[in-house]
């Protein structure tokens, strides 16, 4: 093949990458071609285990010894690539193609200034010390942070996770590399943060004519930022084309999935609001640590007023920090709080104690986000299921036959209820974890960001698990969650929060489209995809 | 910051005067201080003179009172035997100690550091393994038995006696030392292997630093903190194991008189030693502590 | 490499000007070995008086002299007195005894010894006094009331009452000469790190810590003196020690526990000394009604007898001890000369027969006796404790062990037994023993933890032996006593207490039936 003037900032030709054996199946990745030109935004999208991390590492060339590149050829600016995991390649990261992380406060070294780690790069690939501290400092201003100068002498800890993504970014950039690669860069971050940093990105890569390459799982984000969209499932390309026709157009049932999932209508659930189930009125709640010398208060809930209504859906919407999840312990009394009323269908449960306590706490069962941990690997899924009717007086035998039954309304079927958690999925488990939760059968059911740890096309399955058991069991539902997508998705009244307040509080459609706050505004301005053409 | 400082020299201080005053009652409920000094057979007249000498006719609040007062006025009563002072007598053993202690702790440090390191980055490899094995034997072999084990090779199988001052620390050191020396090993493989595999160190990489540098600029140091803390229990242990130590290898240091003082009911000579091993602890900690604002900036925070 | 005098010279100025300074003639004559005794302990202070114990003992011999020494390079009992510091000794009243003392004797300072020296070593401010300053030597003083210098070599001591065994007191520590001008100018603890004597070795270094270094006084009013130097190292450990003496860099150690007897006897180079010393284990038996133990069956003679009849000490010793030592009929001591018959023996020996004869006369029936033994503290003691429990339960009675950490806690009533020891070592007749050890002021009769109270005929044999001033009569009184005693029977001797010592097999040295350790000319060829 004879070289363009211009080569390629990037092509992967026929890339094969060999999982190990007994793996599920027998490749991560397959038959992978990427050709990028200079300047260009191109997309890597997939679900996780879809391989689109597997092939940036294969550029980098870091790919772990387990996982073997079989077949296929990578050249950077035309030039192939040494061999993974070679000494050669320590040269071109940095200069020629550098990567940027998903959480980016532990990617810099904790007890290491940030400068410092800055400077280092400059350094292993000899730049002069007198040159050093001006292109970090420059660097530094040209990623936007609003002073330099503290951000070049703090450690990583000290810094929020949108500003660690701009030196992150800041690093990736110093020796002006012609391509950058950013897996899933934004995803940890709060939406209005997430919406500056694919700003800022999309605004270096022209300031430094960078190619961009972006892994990604959500289309929202395609949609603001892309060119080029290659889609992954299971280790293959199943779409691939310019960004608009796939967006507008797509082929596959698997893009089709993706799109739907990122562009989640509110649904009409409506429905007359039933007795009102749980009142809070006036919660405050403050953490209060330390000996008395170094106390600390952080006011973590305050002034705090919430109805939820008979076979409703309430969600709690916040960036972290906004109070979201403490306000779901203090209404599973996992906190005391330091006041105000809690009231259980008009009965205060603030301070109960003892047997009304266990009491309401049948009535009232929580979904947790991380369906790995919420899982004890020791115990059969219908006896985990079966535990919550054991310890609250159902006889065993009946307490298995009601775990069954719940088993296969979640969906899944009898042969899961003899095997371990481990040998299920996290959409699997998340489904365990909902049929635990209801064997009970509460009237309320708090769910804290059940659906963020899953994939998107999961997200939207185990969303309609919500909405389908929620009308044919007549449960009320808190759902905290910081994703929009989801809140619009699941809830009939939706309640924003901000530094331990409500700032607003609606219907869920009336919020989103008439938002009274400029908060709310900006939260909904943020999220990826508005740009784009995708609506929220 | 300072307030974290107040707050713990507060507890520190809390914690010796419980000690003091559990050493001041077990002291006098384990037997007479008055009847063990004297010779076994001595008549009751003498008992009781030696017992006025100490002061233990007087009612035990009185005797507790006292004593109190004159630690804080820095005077920790005198040796029954020596008729020196507990102090005195103290400060003339702790240099040896220091001595065997300071060399034992390095012998670990370097050691166990080492072959942590070693066996962190053959992980799986034979060379892992036999580290491993040997610092699980390091950790479990009581100190006594490798010391004597020691000796009794050296002399009879080789002529060479290793005990007392004239031999070097070397050989009680080593002793001393082993057991730290193992936990060190294994907490500095496991901390390796953790800050290996943190996303940082994936981070360093993409970033094309190299090997070498990656592990010791950026590897080890955040793998040694915690080590750090385990190093600070560890002053604990080799206090323990000087006791043992220095009466195998006839080292003598705090731990020999430590060991003698007990068995002579020498009360304010244990009085002062229990107290300064307590104070020597608690400074173990304070100095972990304070090292950990040092080394580590994310505790600077609170 | 072979020494050269050239080697010798190089070697010498490598070790520095200090060494470099001494004529090297007196290094090359001096071919007497450096002694290293390895023991398990020094007490803190060398004052001969106030560290009376075992490990002062094996120091101060070598430092100071006594007025009266006991012949134990001839004799291992040593019944002999032998005239040391004082010359002579006559009984000048019958309350006065006067020594002459020896001429010239020079102290380490090179200061002479004189009367007034001997006056202050035994002085009432020192020794005998309301609060002495030494009070651990109450015991050895009881009864003088006055030491005078009368002449620049002659002393006087005067007794409340007459006493023959004055000239055996001064074989004790009080008999230890110490210079009076030196221990008043620097005081009782500056001298306790710094004694100075007349001895065969003159104090270089001592520090309580590790080791005590004295070299060869050779101003010695009775040398040469056969080493060049001594050093007493602590070594706490057994073990330790032992392989020191295997690496040849001790010569000597103390303190082989009796089961490790064997080993150190093997290793090459190296040979063991087991020497029975004066010195008895045994027990007492609790023979009191107290609030503590209100029916104490142990107040039946009876039972007491029984328990003594049914043991086999014999049996046990040898089991135990291989020959090394040997179990004595009460009071029957070999260091007691004249007083001593062979062919005497217990009126309750070994007898299971008689035993339960007795324990049938008794009202005992199965209560569980409690014997308080302190760990550790004699050797092969809870050894023989577990046979003589296995013997008494053969006739029926039931004792029950109970080891505790110390004397103060054994001393804690309720017991039925006590372990306890008994010491002979001076008088050249059993006064001691069976007076002061049993007497109406002994701690047997008088402390907190007394365990009987004397006969009113016991008394009065007592008394009588006391009195007592010739030969004849004062063994007569003695075995009244014994066999009053035994009528009583408040304790039993289980045999005569062993030390060990391991040596090097080329050094010529016996110490005797001692654990005073002395390397004089006497005892060191």
């Amino acid at each position: 093949m004879a070289a363009s003037p211009t080569p390629p900032v990037l092509e992967v030709r026929d890339l094969r990458i060999a999982l190990p054996p007994g793996a599920d199946r027998d490749h991560a990745a397959d038959g992978i071609d990427l050709t990028m030109a200079p300047g260009q935004t191109l997309c890597l999208v997939g679900e996780s285990g879809s391989g689109k991390s597997v092939i940036a590492q294969a550029i980098m060339g870091m790919l772990p010894p387990v996982l073997r590149m079989e077949r296929g050829r990578i050249t950077l600016q035309g030039t192939e690539t040494p061999p993974q995991r070679s000494d050669r390649f320590n040269r071109l990261r940095g200069t020629q193609v550098a990567m940027v992380f998903q959480d980016a406060v532990s990617s810099l070294n904790p007890i290491q200034r940030v400068g410092r780690q800055l400077e280092e790069i400059l350094q292993v690939h000899g730049v002069p010390q007198s040159q050093r501290r001006k292109r970090v400092m420059d660097m530094l201003a040209a990623v936007q942070l609003p002073d330099p100068d503290r951000a070049y002498r703090s450690y990583p800890h000290e810094m929020s996770g949108g500003q660690a993504q701009r030196i992150v970014i800041a690093g990736a950039l110093l020796l002006n590399p012609a391509l950058l690669i950013a897996d899933e860069p934004t995803t940890a971050l709060d939406v209005t943060t997430q919406a500056e940093i694919l700003d800022l990105i999309d605004g270096l890569k022209k300031k430094f004519d960078t190619s961009v390459l972006f892994i990604t799982h959500d289309f929202g984000v395609v949609a603001d930022i892309a060119d080029h969209v290659v889609v992954l499932k299971d280790g293959l390309i199943v779409e691939h084309g310019a960004a608009e026709s796939v967006l507008r157009a797509p082929q596959h049932a698997y893009t089709k999935r993706l799109l739907d999932a990122a562009s989640l209508e509110g649904r009409a659930q409506g429905g007359d609001a039933g007795a009102p189930v749980l009142t809070v009125r006036d919660l405050n709640l403050t953490y209060r640590r330390g000996f008395f010398f170094n106390r600390t208060e952080v006011a973590a809930v305050r002034d705090v007023n919430l109805t939820l209504h008979k076979g409703q859906t309430l969600a709690v919407v916040g960036e972290s920090g906004s109070g979201k999840s403490s306000l779901a312990k203090c209404l599973l009394r996992l906190e005391d709080v330091e006041s105000g009323t809690i009231a259980f269908k008009g009965q205060d449960i603030t301070h109960e104690r003892g047997r009304a306590l266990r009491d309401f706490r049948a009535r009232v069962q929580v979904v947790l986000q991380d369906p790995f941990g919420a899982l004890d690997p020791r115990f059969r899924t219908l006896d985990a299921v079966a535990e919550g009717p054991i310890i609250h007086g159902v006889p065993r035998k009946q307490a298995h036959e009601r775990a069954r039954q719940m088993l296969e309304r979640v969906g899944l079927g009898p042969q899961a209820a003899a095997r371990y958690p481990q040998e299920f999925s996290g959409g699997q488990r998340q489904r365990i974890c909902i049929a635990r939760a209801l064997v009970l059968e509460p009237e309320v059911l708090i769910a804290d960001e059940a659906v963020s740890a899953l994939d998107v096309s999961i997200q939207v399955q185990i969303l309609d698990l919500f909405t389908e058991l929620q009308k044919s069991l007549g449960f009320s539902m808190v759902f905290i969650t910081h994703d929009l997508h989801v809140a619009a998705a699941i809830s009939d009244r939706v309640l924003v929060m901000q530094n331990g307040r409500v700032v607003e509080e609606g219907p869920t459609a009336e919020v989103f489209e008439h938002p009274q706050k400029d908060y709310t505004r900006d939260l909904l301005n943020s999220a990826p995809g508005r740009k784009g053409g995708l609506a929220a | 910051m300072i307030g974290y400082v107040l707050s713990r020299l507060a507890r520190a201080a809390i914690t010796l005067l419980v000690t003091v005053t559990l050493v001041f009652i077990f002291i006098r409920f384990s037997g007479d201080p008055a009847a063990a000094l004297a010779p076994p057979d001595a008549p009751q007249e003498v008992i009781e003179q030696y017992r006025r000498a100490l002061g233990l006719d007087q009612p035990l609040w009185a005797q507790y009172t006292g004593y109190l007062g004159r630690i804080l006025q820095g005077d920790f009563g005198y040796s029954i035997h020596s008729g020196r002072p507990a102090l005195q007598v103290f400060l003339d053993r702790l240099p040896a100690t220091l001595y065997l202690g300071g060399t034992a702790l390095l012998i670990a440090l370097v050691l166990g550091l080492s072959l942590g390191a070693i066996a962190a980055l053959n992980r799986g490899k034979p060379i892992d393994r036999a580290v491993m094995g040997f610092s699980v034997f390091a950790f479990a072999m009581p100190n006594f038995l490798f010391g004597l084990g020691m000796i009794l090779i050296g002399s009879l199988a080789f002529q060479v006696y290793l005990g007392g001052q004239g031999a070097g620390v070397l050989a009680p050191a080593l002793t001393l030392g082993l057991a730290s020396m193992g936990s060190y090993a294994r907490f500095t493989r496991s901390s390796l292997l953790e800050t290996i595999n943190k996303p940082f160190m994936l981070a360093a990489e993409a970033r094309g630093i190299p090997y070498r540098r990656r592990l010791i600029r950026h590897a080890l140091p955040n793998a040694s903190i915690p080590l750090v803390t385990l190093v600070g229990l560890s002053v604990g242990s080799l206090i323990a194991g000087s006791v043992v130590t220095e009466q195998v290898f006839a080292w003598p240091g705090v731990g020999q008189l430590l060991v003698r003082s007990v068995a002579t009911r020498d009360i304010a000579t244990v009085q002062f030693l229990v107290l300064a091993i307590a104070a020597t602890m608690i400074t173990a900690n304070l100095i972990v502590d304070l090292l950990y604002l040092v080394l580590d900036p994310r505790i600077r925070v609170r | 490499m072979r020494t050269t005098r050239r080697t010798l010279l190089a070697s010498a100025a490598a070790i520095g000007t200090a060494s470099a300074f001494r004529p090297l003639a007196a290094l090359a004559q001096d071919a007497r070995p450096d002694l290293v005794i390895a023991v398990d302990n020094l007490w803190e202070t060398m004052d001969p008086v106030i560290g009376i114990s075992t490990s002062g003992g094996r120091v101060h011999t070598n430092i100071f002299d006594t007025l009266v020494r006991r012949n134990r390079w001839e004799d291992p009992d040593g019944t002999e007195l032998v005239p040391w510091l004082a010359t002579s000794w006559e009984r000048t009243s019958p309350t006065v005894w006067t020594f002459q003392l020896r001429e010239g004797v020079k102290f380490h300072d090179g200061h002479v010894m004189d009367a007034e020296d001997v006056a202050f070593s035994i002085s009432e401010q020192r020794l005998w006094g309301d609060e002495p300053d030494a009070p651990r030597g109450t015991r050895y003083v009881a009864g003088i009331v006055r030491v005078e210098a009368v002449g620049p070599l002659t002393v006087e001591v005067e007794t409340e009452r007459p006493d023959p065994s004055i000239p055996y007191r001064m074989v004790t520590p009080i008999g230890f000469v110490l210079p009076k001008h030196y221990y008043e100018e620097v005081g009782k603890d500056a001298f306790g790190q710094n004694p100075m004597g007349t001895g065969p070795y003159k104090l270089v270094s001592f520090d309580p810590s590790t080791e005590l270094r004295a070299e060869a006084f050779d101003d010695y009013w009775n040398g040469p003196v056969p080493a060049s130097s001594l050093t007493f190292r602590i070594v706490p450990e057994f073990s330790t020690r032992y392989a020191g003496l295997a690496a040849g860099e001790f010569d000597v150690i103390v303190n082989i526990p009796s089961d490790q007897i064997e080993q150190v006897r093997n290793t090459p180079g190296v040979r063991v000394m087991e020497k029975s010393i004066e010195n008895y284990p045994m027990f007492a038996f609790n023979t009191l009604e107290t609030e503590e133990l209100p029916n104490n069956p142990l107040t039946d003679a009876n039972l007491r007898k029984a328990m003594v009849s049914a043991i086999d000490r014999e049996g046990i010793a040898a089991a135990l001890w291989d020959g090394a030592t040997f179990v004595p009929a009460p009071f029957n001591f070999p260091e007691y000369g004249d007083y001593y018959d062979e062919g005497r023996k217990a009126r309750y020996g070994f007898d299971p027969e008689r035993a339960r004869e007795l324990l049938a006369q008794s009202d005992y029936d199965g209560e569980e006796l409690i014997w308080h033994i302190v760990r550790g503290f004699y050797p092969n003691y809870e050894v023989a404790a577990e046979f003589m429990v296995e013997q008494w339960r053969d006739i029926g009675v039931n004792v029950r062990i109970r080891i505790v950490d110390n004397f103060s806690l054994a001393y804690q009533r309720p017991f039925h037994l006590l372990n306890m020891s008994m010491s002979s070592e001076f008088s050249g007749d059993p006064y001691r023993p069976l007076w002061l050890d049993w007497g109406p002021n002994s701690s047997r009769a008088t402390a907190a933890h007394k365990t009987w109270k004397p006969t009113e005929r016991f008394l009065e044999l007592g008394e009588r032996f006391a009195a007592a001033q010739e030969f004849e009569e004062r063994k007569a009184a003695y075995l009244d006593l014994v066999e009053e005693w035994e009528n009583v029977t408040p304790g039993m001797y289980l045999w005569r207490n062993v030390v060990s010592y391991g040596v090097r097999e080329d050094l010529d040295w016996d110490p005797g039936n001692d654990s005073v350790t002395v390397f004089d000319r006497l005892y060191m060829g």
